[in-house]
């Protein structure tokens, strides 16, 4: 069984009318679709050109820069129709820092207001499940006809105290309540948690990493796949796409760091992340249910251009997977055995050795670096960096 | 300023498309057949008018992706396998300074090992869509060809070989990426060679490599092993009037090698004075060995039937199920499809259109007199004298009378060309027909500005609706056309530019044909004749290329031009409406009497301005 779903975060909309400092998105509500520029109009003709689906639509925060009430409210709007073209049941999303409007500048002591006040209702349109949000910073919905569990948490929750707004936060009490909430429940295929802070450091492009989720470390090893089922962690607001395992065991959780869908990279890294979204299918028959297995698409937003399938170089591939975990030396061994001086299409391979697709791309960059210097392979590789072909 | 000259649509280029988005939207032309024949071709016309698209519709992936009904009957036709060699940056005449400070002999060394390394990655790259398997939902299945992997590691690493190259597997994608590299390499070279001491530039291995040598070993070891002995392979170069002399020269040389595997199809603009050596070359070729496929349409009718296909082919894609042109934009005012004999009865449009003529413009009456007709009577005329007498001159009537009527103005007086009153004159479907040209880039480009104005209004659209289009179109053409150079040559003391010299010609083609005596021929072409200087006739040229002026060519003369003197040109009808005129052919005359019509061409070469 499969199980689809689209993710897109950190849309940062804004309004030119009323902004003047530099341009933190493409996505400026000032503007008309046909304006051109805009990733969100583009991404619905994407859509409905592709013919893109998917069960469940997932935004990991900051619809608005800074929390500007009306770019909030149609970047929300705009949500909800792309959740319509894909023929998802559900938009779930999740607040980010930029949602609180933690300084005050649009409210009167009220951060969360503008979100409280959205139609249709944020961050799920059930009502009891809002209430459990923005009560206990988190729910956790079980849908009835998929195996798949689906937790959503605030980690903004304590935005509006001071100095809280730079970082993200998941409190002893929160997380307390989050282990009684899930104690005694079954066990699922998959569960997918979905924050908007980083859970674990993430400082790729050498800035360094001050802001991630306090409590992010007690948070991952809550998420005990034996007792509950394999998780997959969505998050966004570094802007910089990668997927990892957390760290821990062989079966700790898969964590999707999501690229923004519109933010403009800052100049200094702006050829190491691009503007992405993701359809991520979630294969529930492929592994031993101990590990989360799937799949994902990329596409790259590139002004005129529209969306096209990424590029590695702006962040994820256009295409990957994740899940399979394994002794990389001792895999390449067995690939390098079937390997001869005749050139084979790496499709050969991969059906004597279907995981390979499983694995996330950087351990994928380790099996092709396994294959050429210890086993003296010719490997040919594509545009994305995925092999071809291969001989000795 | 630009030598060369853009059009007004850059933004619909074929250049960026994949082969299979080409095939998407494709309408075949009339003349496809004839360049998709199995001999050598040219392919010529001025930018804008498709010739990539068509080249690029040759393609193996193009012909497998193309959906329509024709497209399996040039399936079957077609029998070669095409590979399509855009002009690159690296060898195009604009990139001498990049390696300038290199002897002429390196320069050239270089540029050569660029063209070659270019032209095997093209074929390379067709060779690995052969032997790859269809992608999407198609059933179809064109020119793929199945190769083993033992003969493909034979073939490429026999090639490798030859044209030192290393790739990372012996796979033609392997080839592939290495000649990419190699691309990357011939640059170092070339800024290693521009720091070497003269005389000791030591030139790789590969640099002597001749393209047409490599490519005809790849073919013939490919063909070997997909079983195809005897097979065709078209090598089809765009925008060969970017490419040096002589590597136009090479292609020449080739068109008459030994290697009688390979077509050669080439697209060119219609200018360049550099085709002297390709005009001689092609006229000697066996009519069987060669075929000229013109891009443009002389005389309007011959490119309607193309036109009006693209046309609802556009508007279909942008959903607009459309069964005739006129549904979107009506007929046009004195070409009405649907005329009758009560049009020429007492209560009919073109009785009171001639009425009114002979009423108030005496050359007209005088012309009419001649005619012998009586107009109180028209309606009993036979219908041969009717078409012979009438109808030939009606069109040129209503808009002469039009504008006089509009001249009559005190306003109007003084203006010289159209005003949107005027241009208004000028809508309905064969009026815009004729205005595209038969010029895809325009006629995509009007198309869809139709269909924007469409969305906020009902079919078919108004005149003035039209009208405003068009003089966006004509406003824009005539943007791009003031940025073009025709050389030193100065008008009034001011240096002449591509538009100065078509408001020349156009202005003095309006003037004849609205306020000197009426004629049934009137002045819309043009000779250039041997008083005209180097510069200007070189301008003529650009015009030509850039699609403002378009080439009449006599029977049977060659369409490529490497000197205008002698040739009989034409404005494009896109500029008719602004210069009020008629859009038929017309009678011609000298460039120097449009010129000095308002004064005396100078010793020195000068143009006057006419105005």
């Amino acid at each position: 069984m499969k199980v689809r779903i689209f993710v897109m975060s950190d849309l940062h909309a804004f309004d030119s009318m009323f902004s003047k400092k530099r341009k933190p998105s493409w996505f400026d509500i000032a503007k008309t679709d046909a304006d051109g520029d805009n990733p969100i109009a583009d991404l619905k003709t994407l859509i409905a050109e592709k013919g893109i689906s998917a069960d469940y639509l997932f935004f990991c925060g900051d619809l608005a820069d800074q929390a500007y009430p009306s770019a909030t409210e149609r970047a929300w709007r705009e949500m909800h129709q792309i959740n319509g073209l894909l023929g998802s049941k559900a938009l779930i999303a999740t607040a980010g820092n930029h949602d609180l409007d933690s300084r005050h500048i649009h409210n009167d002591h009220d951060a969360k207001g503008c979100l409280l006040g959205l139609k249709p209702s944020f961050p799920l349109t059930d009502e009891h499940d809002c209430n459990h949000y923005w009560t206990h910073h988190f729910v956790v919905v079980e849908p009835i006809d998929i195996p798949v569990r689906i937790i959503t948490i605030n980690s903004s929750a304590y935005h509006g105290e001071k100095k809280e707004h730079e970082r993200g936060r998941i409190s002893k009490r929160t997380l307390d309540r989050f282990k009684a909430v899930l104690k005694g429940r079954t066990r699922k295929s998959a569960n997918i948690v979905m924050v908007h802070h980083h859970p674990q450091k993430l400082s790729e492009l050498k800035r360094g990493d001050y802001d991630d989720m306090i409590g992010g470390y007690d948070f991952l090893q809550a998420l005990d796949p034996i007792e509950y089922g394999p998780w997959l962690v969505l998050h966004g607001h570094k802007h910089f796409p990668k997927i990892t395992y957390a760290q821990g065991g062989g079966t700790s959780p898969v964590i999707f760091s999501a690229g923004s869908c519109a933010a403009i990279p800052d100049p200094d890294v702006q050829d190491q992340v691009g503007v992405q979204v993701y359809l991520i299918t979630l294969d529930l028959k492929a592994g031993d249910n101990s590990n989360c297995y799937g799949k994902f698409e990329t596409w790259d937003w590139a002004g005129a251009r529209g969306w096209n399938l990424s590029q590695k170089r702006t962040g994820l591939p256009s295409s990957g997977g994740f899940g399979h975990r394994s002794d990389i030396g001792l895999l390449a061994a067995g690939i390098a055995r079937k390997v001869t001086a005749v050139p084979q299409h790496w499709d050969d391979i991969v059906r004597h050795h279907p995981k390979v697709l499983y694995m996330i791309p950087s351990d994928l960059d380790s099996l092709i670096q396994c294959l050429r210097t210890k086993h003296k392979c010719r490997l040919e590789l594509n545009g994305d960096g995925k092999p071809v072909y291969v001989q000795l | 300023m630009n030598a060369e000259a853009p059009t007004v649509f850059e933004s619909f280029n074929a250049r960026s498309l994949e082969p299979e988005q080409v095939a998407k939207t494709f309408v075949a032309p009339s003349f496809f057949s004839k360049l998709a024949s199995r001999c050598h071709s040219t392919l010529i016309g001025p930018r804008g008018s498709g010739k990539t698209s068509l080249l690029k519709m040759l393609q193996p992936h193009a012909l497998e992706s193309w959906q329509s009904a024709e497209a399996d009957s040039f399936r079957a036709s077609i029998d070669f396998t095409g590979v399509f060699i855009q002009t690159d940056i690296s060898w195009n005449r604009q990139t001498i300074a990049l390696v300038d400070g290199l002897p002429e002999n390196a320069i050239r060394a270089f540029r050569t090992a660029a063209f070659t390394t270019q032209v095997l990655h093209s074929l390379i790259e067709t060779l690995c869509w052969r032997i790859g398997k269809p992608t999407g939902d198609t059933t179809i299945k064109f020119r793929r060809a199945a190769v083993s992997m033992i003969d493909q590691k034979r073939v490429v690493v026999a090639l490798s070989e030859t044209w030192g190259l290393s790739p990372a597997t012996d796979t033609f994608t392997g080839l592939k990426h290495a000649l990419a590299g190699r691309i990357v390499e011939i640059w170092q070279a070339a800024q290693n060679a521009a720091i070497s001491p003269r005389g000791a530039i030591n030139f790789p291995s590969w640099v002597g490599l001749d393209f047409l040598s490599c490519a005809n070993q790849a073919v013939e070891m490919f063909d070997d092993a997909a079983g195809e002995n005897g097979a065709k392979w078209a090598l089809l170069f765009d925008e060969l009037e970017l490419a040096p002399q002589w590597i136009m020269d090479g292609l020449l040389t080739a068109l008459r090698s030994t290697y009688s595997r390979f077509l050669f199809k080439l697209a060119l603009s219609p200018f360049d004075e550099g085709f002297k050596q390709a005009v001689d070359a092609l006229s000697a070729m066996p009519l069987q060995d060669y075929n000229e496929v013109l891009l443009w349409n002389a005389k309007k009718e011959t490119g309607r039937e193309f036109s009006r296909k693209l046309f609802l082919r556009v508007f279909e894609d942008q959903n607009h199920q459309l069964t005739s042109f006129a549904e979107m934009v009506g007929f046009s005012a004195v070409e009405n499809d649907e005329e009758s004999l009560s049009d020429y009865g007492k209560s009919g449009q073109r009785y009171r259109v001639l009425k009114k003529a002979l009423s108030a413009d005496l050359s007209f009456a005088k012309y009419w007199k001649g005619t012998g007709v009586d107009i109180e009577h028209m309606d009993i005329l036979s219908e041969e004298v009717r078409a012979a007498k009438i109808r030939k001159i009606y069109p040129l009537v209503y808009l002469r009378t039009q504008f006089r009527a509009d001249a009559a103005s005190k306003r109007a007086e003084r203006q010289i060309r159209s005003s949107r009153k005027s241009i208004k004159m000028y809508h309905g479907s064969s009026d815009l027909l004729d205005i595209s040209e038969g010029n895809p880039r325009w006629i995509v480009g009007i198309a869809k500005m139709l269909i924007d104005e469409a969305r906020a209004s009902s079919f078919p659209l108004k005149p003035y609706q039209q009208a405003a289009i068009i003089e966006g179109t004509i406003h824009r053409f005539r943007a791009r056309m003031k940025t073009i150079s025709v050389g030193p040559s100065r008008i009034q003391g001011k240096l002449a530019n591509l538009l100065a010299l078509v408001d020349s010609i156009g202005d003095f083609f309006g003037k004849a044909f609205v306020e000197r005596d009426f004629k049934s021929q009137p002045y819309l072409c043009f000779t250039v004749d041997s008083h005209i200087s180097d510069d200007l006739a070189k301008g003529i040229g650009r015009a030509v290329n850039a699609g403002a002026i378009v080439y009449v060519p006599e029977k049977d003369a060659h369409a490529l031009l490497h000197n205008v003197r002698g040739k009989k040109f034409r404005l494009s009808y896109l500029l008719a409406p602004y210069f009020r005129l008629p859009l038929r052919l017309g009678e011609s005359i000298s460039l120097t009497r449009i010129l000095t019509d308002g004064g005396e061409l100078s010793h020195t070469g000068e143009l006057p301005l006419l105005h």
